[in-house]
């Protein structure tokens, strides 16, 4: 009973599933945004061995979010979570102003895969509550995102302990997901 | 010094010299130590004694381990991968099994919060379980001294533990006393050794009073650490009261396993070795566990509606035991996944699952070598080399590439999965259609009465789910893990025993067995009920046996079965065949059982040759009753073999106990016919 009534529910009103996934470099703030978006509460996170995985139900979409470690030595491991995959959430700390080109770097090696051809990029330029942060309009430019033609991407500002942009840049995600 | 080792008397030859071999190596070959550099991830920062060779650190530090405070991963060191013929090579360095143990601790003082840490210990020893304790102090230690000395440290307590008092068995003698009641069965065995110590012990007293008084770790154990650590000297000097104090108090310890201790930091650690350990079985899993978690549930849609031949031996209502069973027979890919679960849970499904292919452990070998009780995503490309891997992991990702697997376990759903990329055999329409017609047809003759239910052949009527059944009653029961793997046991010895005949059969030839011995079983040993059982049990796992030949697992069963026709005591008779006819056989003919009973009292003369006979009877299936109905045969010929052998039975060590484990109206028929014939 209550299953036909999810289902006939879920046909009105285009109950739709999303797998994402979410790399970035180490200590971008990943996990932080992972549980916050699940909790909505404000967990400390220790390094990510391995992944984690997630369910976050919002505005009727089920986001299945995988949060694969960042570490130099285990970007290899990323290519394996690509099959499927529909959009990639791309982490970025602002502050590190040091370590942007190699995000860049990372970045366009993950686009640039034939499995992540077709998906929705949506880039976090996370830590925006550090002084020394980017502006959005800078971390796109670092990302050199102006040169991506034939792919969506966004780039919002976000604070994931407290969750400033978080849902906005989900919102994006759910209304551009193309329906099987 | 402490490590002397002492040759194992009258245990099988053999592999004796290799034996000797291993009891010079060390208990611990390896000691690693893996943290997660919060900067480049997982990284292998000390190797005690030396490098393996190997880069492991990511099996030390398993997926999730941030989320939990600690973890253990089992994994093996040396595998062999086949070469391009499919062949693993022989020789080379023996497998390691590797026990490690994680911890995450949690430290604000620390940049990013946290602090994670690995140690393992690489052993020749399949008990591996026996190393949990002294590996979690020293990782405890390591957080507090984290230098390669306490790695040093530990591998030297580890390797001081004395193994020498542990006899040697063979592998009749470990089939013999895992299988019995009476868990004295070896204690002479135990008790010379101890004398022999005890002896080396006084020498070494001797020899101690003119030297400066230590090296003493000989003449300490000796006294089974009676002492605290300053008490050696005394201890020493009562050596001898000590050791007969404890002999006698010796008599009631159960043999299975060989009491010993490691000394780790001034603290006594109690080390109990299982003695009954076989050829497959690694660490402290449970097999019941792993029937239990997948015997609930039907298989999930395999996503093609083509029934593999090799797994689906029942069609679409294959029972999920055996479709498990089916793909670690005929070498398939198989995945345990349980997102969520500590590693170390997931590599016990494994190390059950190498159990059960092996048969209880015990019957075919190789499947260690393609074991990868835990493993990730980092070492995708080593388990993709290796044809019908059993892998143990926790991250989902698995399950979304079929291509990498024929089957997955998810332990969490107790669903099995075959893989809908899983390419069916060449020429295998056909033969499902021959094989199912052979089986109707077969199944239809038998159970004539019970043949259909709705229209639907007899399916679930088969051995198949006769060996489910009987497992599951087990379990119902409380029946424990050796009674199981027993079990599962009897089912692979009975599959294959079914494939030199079906070799045979099909080709001419097998080196599974004697052709000429295969063909006599069609012949006097053989009854014409046996002969259709036989027939229908070839029918029935002909398509199975078709996937098992070329597989590691069959090259393996011929080098043994070349190595047991020149090793056994027992040759040219098939000893477990006759005690099968013997328990099993309906309506043998009196010159069928003459022949088996003369015989048996013709080739088993000799210590080693009762030894080997009593390995085929294990006492938790009745010991040597299948024999002692010979005693209450019409025949006087029979009644008198029966005798003979009893006789030679009684003067072997665990023949003797055997006898006396008997039932009392058996052991009164013995003498009264003993009496009777030496009149």
């Amino acid at each position: 009973m209550g299953g036909s009534l999810t289902k006939m529910l879920s046909k009105v009103f285009g109950n739709k599933e999303m797998r994402i996934l979410m790399l970035g470099l180490d200590a971008a703030g990943k996990t932080t945004i992972l549980y916050k978006l699940k909790l909505n509460q404000s967990v400390t996170t220790i390094p990510t061995v391995g992944f984690n995985v997630e369910t976050v139900t919002y505005k009727n979409v089920k986001f299945n979010v995988w949060d694969v470690g960042g570490q130099d030595k285990i970007r290899p491991l990323w290519r394996h979570y690509y099959t499927g995959t529909q959009a990639l959430i791309f982490v970025v700390d602002s502050a590190d102003r040091d370590r942007i080109d190699e995000a860049r770097t990372e970045l366009h090696r993950i686009v640039s895969d034939r499995e992540m051809k077709d998906c929705l990029l949506l880039v976090f330029a996370n830590k925006q509550d550090l002084p020394s942060a980017m502006t959005p309009a800078e971390v796109t430019e670092k990302l050199g995102l102006h040169r991506m033609r034939d792919r969506q991407w966004y780039v919002h500002p976000s604070c994931a302990p407290n969750g400033e942009g978080l849902f906005e840049g989900l919102s994006w995600l759910s209304q551009n997901i193309k329906t099987p | 010094m402490a490590s002397n080792p002492v040759a194992g008397g009258g245990s099988g030859r053999n592999d004796e010299a290799q034996q000797q071999q291993q009891q010079q190596q060390r208990n611990v070959e390896y000691i690693l130590l893996a943290e997660f550099d919060i900067d480049q991830g997982a990284i292998l920062k000390h190797q005690y004694p030396r490098p393996t060779g190997a880069d492991d650190s990511y099996l030390m530090l398993p997926d999730g381990a941030h989320a939990r405070e600690s973890d253990w991963t089992v994994f093996l060191l040396n595998q062999k991968a086949p070469d391009e013929t499919g062949r693993v090579p022989v020789g080379g360095p023996a497998l390691l099994h590797v026990l490690n143990l994680v911890r995450t601790k949690h430290d604000k003082e620390v940049r990013r919060g946290a602090i994670v840490k690995a140690m393992a210990v690489c052993t020749r020893h399949r008990f591996i379980h026996i190393y949990q304790a002294i590996l979690m102090l020293a990782l405890e230690n390591y957080y507090r001294y984290p230098t390669v000395d306490t790695l040093a440290e530990l591998y030297n307590s580890a390797n001081e533990m004395d193994l020498s008092c542990m006899p040697q068995l063979s592998r009749h003698e470990t089939t013999i006393l895992r299988f019995s009641d009476d868990h004295n069965m070896f204690e002479e065995r135990f008790v010379q050794l101890e004398r022999e110590k005890r002896l080396l012990g006084g020498l070494a007293q001797d020899t101690e009073r003119l030297e400066a008084p230590h090296d003493s770790a000989l003449a300490e154990l000796a006294v089974g650490g009676g002492g605290g650590d300053d008490a050696g000297a005394a201890a020493r000097r009562g050596a001898d009261a000590a050791g007969r104090v404890r002999a006698s108090s010796a008599r009631n310890k159960d043999r299975r396993f060989f009491e010993t201790e490691i000394v780790y930091s001034t603290v006594k650690l109690p080390i109990r070795v299982p003695m009954t350990v076989y050829p497959e079985e690694i660490g402290d899993f449970s097999l019941i566990q792993l029937l239990t978690t997948f015997s609930g549930s039907l298989q999930a849609q395999s996503g093609s509606k083509i029934t593999h031949p090799h797994l689906e031996s029942s069609g679409q209502y294959t029972h999920p035991v055996i479709l498990l069973m089916n793909s670690l027979l005929t070498q398939k890919r198989v995945i345990f996944l349980g997102h969520g679960k500590p590693a170390g849970e997931v590599a016990n499904y494994v190390l059950a699952a190498v159990a059960l292919g092996s048969g209880g452990g015990g019957v075919l070998r190789g499947l260690a070598n393609r074991a990868f009780p835990y493993t990730n995503l980092t070492n995708l490309d080593t388990l993709l080399s290796f044809p019908g891997y059993i892998a143990g992991v926790t991250n989902p990702a698995f399950e979304e590439h079929p291509e990498w697997w024929d089957l997955l376990c998810n332990i969490n759903t107790g669903k099995i999965t075959v893989s809908p990329a899983l390419a069916l055999p060449v020429g295998a329409k056909s033969q499902t259609d021959a094989l199912r017609r052979s089986l109707d047809s077969v199944t239809l003759s038998r159970n004539r009465s019970f043949s259909s239910r709705d229209g639907k052949p007899d399916k679930w009527n088969n051995l198949d789910t006769e060996f489910v059944q009987d497992l599951m009653l087990a379990i119902e029961r409380h029946y424990g893990e050796v009674a199981i793997r027993a079990k599962v046991e009897n089912y692979v010895r009975r599959f294959m025993s079914l494939v030199p005949l079906y070799e045979h059969e099909r080709t001419g030839t097998t080196r599974l067995g004697d052709p000429t011995q295969v063909a006599s079983l069609n012949g006097y040993t053989i009854s014409p009920g046996d002969k259709e059982v036989r027939d229908h049990d070839l029918a029935f796992y002909q398509s199975r046996i078709e996937g098992f030949l070329g597989t590691q697992a069959y090259h393996n069963a011929i080098a043994d079965y070349e190595s047991a026709q020149s090793h056994n005591f027992i040759r040219g008779i098939d000893i477990a065949h006759m005690v099968y006819s013997l328990r099993t056989s309906t309506n043998l003919d009196v010159n069928e059982v003459e022949a088996i009973y003369k015989r048996l009292d013709d080739q088993v003369v000799s210590d080693d040759q009762v030894t080997e006979l009593l390995a085929s009877l294990p006492q938790s299936q009745g010991g040597l009753q299948p024999l002692a109905y010979g005693f209450y045969h019409p025949s006087p010929a029979i009644r008198l073999y029966t005798t003979r052998l009893f006789e030679k039975i009684e003067g072997n060590h665990a023949g003797a106990r055997y006898i006396r484990s008997t039932n009392f109206f058996h052991q009164c028929a013995f003498s009264n016919l003993r009496y009777a014939f030496s009149c």
